[in-house]
């Protein structure tokens, strides 16, 4: 277990530049997500810290020790990829036991022990003797999740360990996941590009877009306060809604058919934006956002409306029981402690 | 329907054309001196003897060539092995300037006809005193096979994920145990394919084999000079000699030929 320091690290490959200057730290114990579209740089750095690329400037620290020079089997580091990688010529057992027996981590006898615990841990110390090419994908994931966390790494780094696992087995084995590293309270960083993946695994997400991290927080800070445009709409389903707002007066922005507080000293455009959940169904006849319901989702939780506002669409999530038609016209109007402010030349938030 | 049909005979067609002049070959080869000479032919052997094949044993210098053949044929094995499984595992695994190139640069060395360089290395091997020896044929006969040996390789380290030995070495293995544990141990069939085709090559090559020796002569070239002046019993006992072996390892290495056509594709 240790803390993992990453410091002005840029990587290029031929012309395309993959991270401009990354820095980041994770705390002892903690489990990280890089979370991002494909092409965003999240698994180049995962493999710059695993030592299986290098960055062409930048520190890498793993405790009080500079990794970053180091070959991949000295940085006390486990990796689990995302089609598994397991050894098909060998049985599970073999497979775990692999990192144990190349380090030389006690004799057969102790190894043996701790095959078995891993093997315990991921659920799967029935199937020790076959190979795993008679393993379905689940298990094959789960030997690769046991022959990782068998050497006890310092740090456990994963690159989409689920995506290559049908939808149902997925959710399972994210459940199980989060139980196991829990018990194991390895410090963990865990690549992925489907965010609902990130919001339920993470105890921070660090959101990568274009070779940057854009914001690094606790999964509630970026959903409730996302530093860009971008993290806005990356982060929850669907989507933050963004509406043009223009000043009125100082700390006064009209948005539709609104009046708003914004904050103060910004510019004379702003984008506002709005959670689908933030905003109210207006039953008076006062002041809201009026817009004209295109389609009506009911998802049995909740309720999922589009409504096309001054031609532009706007997404709406209210009570299940909402009576909703499309061709209405539906009058909304955003909860005041949840407006969100953006620059739209920066694309960065502007704080009320 | 129709398509398959058409393939079926295609399929009969062709091995026909392979199958029967070896059939007429072993017919003749088994049949004695007086099977041979008959006429007409008779499709069905009508006594089987091994008369001939002895007395293709009993020529002096058969057994000679023979192991000279095997030998030549072993270093081929080696040698390409030795120096082609590395260069294919580097066209795999890493990106470096001029790799396609470098590519093609293997393939062009079977553009050379051996004819125009039979002469200049005639003349360096007598001069560094390999000429007539079975490792000059060796060398010539594994410049001939590296090639293949080097673009099948690559295209079975290809086939072994690279996520595998990365595995391996973030779990404790250098470079070269990881290769020895996991990628070594997956690609060993293949391998083993290659080399047998290595040694196919070289047990079929004539014309090397025939000018760059004197006395000792590989199967191939022994045969060629002798056939002139031996009787025709002689010479059908010889060939049947010369391509059952290549026949049996190249039946048996098929599937991995297949694969190197598939990188032909590429």
């Amino acid at each position: 277990m240790a803390r993992i320091l990453v410091r002005d690290i840029k990587k290029t490959f031929g012309k395309f530049v993959a991270l401009k200057s990354v820095s980041m730290e994770v705390a002892d114990g903690e489990f990280t997500v890089l979370l991002g579209p494909s092409g965003c740089g999240k698994t180049t750095l995962l493999r710059i810290i695993a030592g299986l690329e290098t960055a062409d400037r930048g520190e890498v620290w793993i405790g009080e020790r500079r990794i970053d020079r180091l070959p991949p089997r000295a940085r006390n580091i486990a990796m689990v990829f995302q089609n598994y990688a397991v050894f098909p010529h060998m049985t599970v057992f073999d497979n775990i036991a692999f990192g144990l027996r190349m380090q030389k981590r006690g004799s057969e006898e102790e190894i043996r022990r701790t095959v078995e615990w891993a093997a315990e841990l991921v659920h799967i110390e029935s199937q020790l003797e076959k190979y795993t090419g008679q393993l379905s994908g689940g298990q094959r994931q789960r030997v690769a999740v046991a022959r990782a966390l068998a050497v006890r790494p310092q740090v456990l780094l994963m690159d989409e360990p689920l995506s290559n696992l049908d939808a149902l087995l997925r959710l399972e084995m994210r459940a199980e996941l989060k139980t196991i590293l829990r018990e194991c309270a390895t410090t963990t960083i865990y690549v992925t590009h489907d965010q609902v993946e990130a919001m339920s695994l993470a105890d921070r997400i660090a959101i990568m877009h274009g070779g940057e991290i854009e914001q690094y927080d606790t999964p509630l800070e970026i959903y409730r306060n996302p530093a860009t445009l971008f993290c806005g709409g990356f982060i929850g389903s669907p989507p933050m809604n963004f509406l043009e707002a223009e000043r009125v007066a100082p700390g006064r922005y009209r948005v539709g058919g609104l009046e708003l507080e914004g904050p103060r000293d910004a510019g004379p455009k702003l984008l506002l934006g709005i959670r689908p959940e933030d905003l109210e169904p207006v039953a008076d006849g006062g002041a809201a956002l009026a817009g004209s319901v295109l389609v009506v989702e009911p998802l049995g939780s909740h309720l999922l409306a589009t409504l096309r506002l001054d031609g532009r669409l706007l997404r709406f999530a209210g009570d299940a029981d909402l009576p909703l038609h499309p061709g209405e016209t539906l009058r909304l109007r955003p909860r005041a402690d949840r407006l969100r402010w953006f620059d739209p030349e920066s694309e960065r938030a502007v704080r009320s | 329907m129709r398509t398959r049909l058409l393939y079926a005979t295609l399929a009969v067609i062709a091995s026909i054309w392979v199958l029967v002049p070896i059939y007429l070959l072993a017919v003749s080869a088994f049949g004695g001196p007086e099977t041979i000479n008959a006429w007409p032919k008779s499709l069905l052997p009508e006594r089987v003897s091994t008369e001939t094949l002895a007395f293709f044993f009993g020529v002096r210098g058969v057994w000679n060539a023979i192991l000279n053949s095997i030998l030549v044929a072993a270093l081929t094995m080696v040698m390409s092995i030795l120096l082609g499984a590395p260069a294919g595992y580097a066209l795999a695994r890493f990106v470096f300037p001029g790799k396609d190139g470098y590519r093609l640069l293997v393939l062009l060395t079977r553009a050379f006809p051996i004819a125009i360089l039979a002469l200049p290395l005639t003349v360096r091997f007598i001069e560094i005193g390999i000429y007539d020896t079975p490792l000059a044929v060796a060398l010539v006969h594994t410049a001939l096979a590296l090639p293949f040996a080097i673009l099948v390789s690559s295209s079975l380290f290809m086939g072994v994920p690279k996520e595998l030995e990365e595995a391996a070495w973030t779990l404790g293995c250098t470079r070269f145990q990881a290769f020895r544990k996991v990628v070594w141990p997956l690609a060993r069939p293949g391998i083993a394919a290659t080399m047998i085709f290595a040694f196919v090559v070289s047990w079929n090559e004539v014309f090397a084999a025939s000018v760059l020796t004197l006395r000792e002569r590989t199967l191939t070239a022994f045969l060629l000079t002798s056939l002139n002046e031996s009787p025709l019993h002689f010479r059908f006992a010889g060939g049947l000699f010369l391509i059952v072996p290549a026949l049996i390892f190249i039946f048996a290495v098929r599937r991995y030929l297949f694969s190197m056509w598939g990188i032909a594709n590429r």
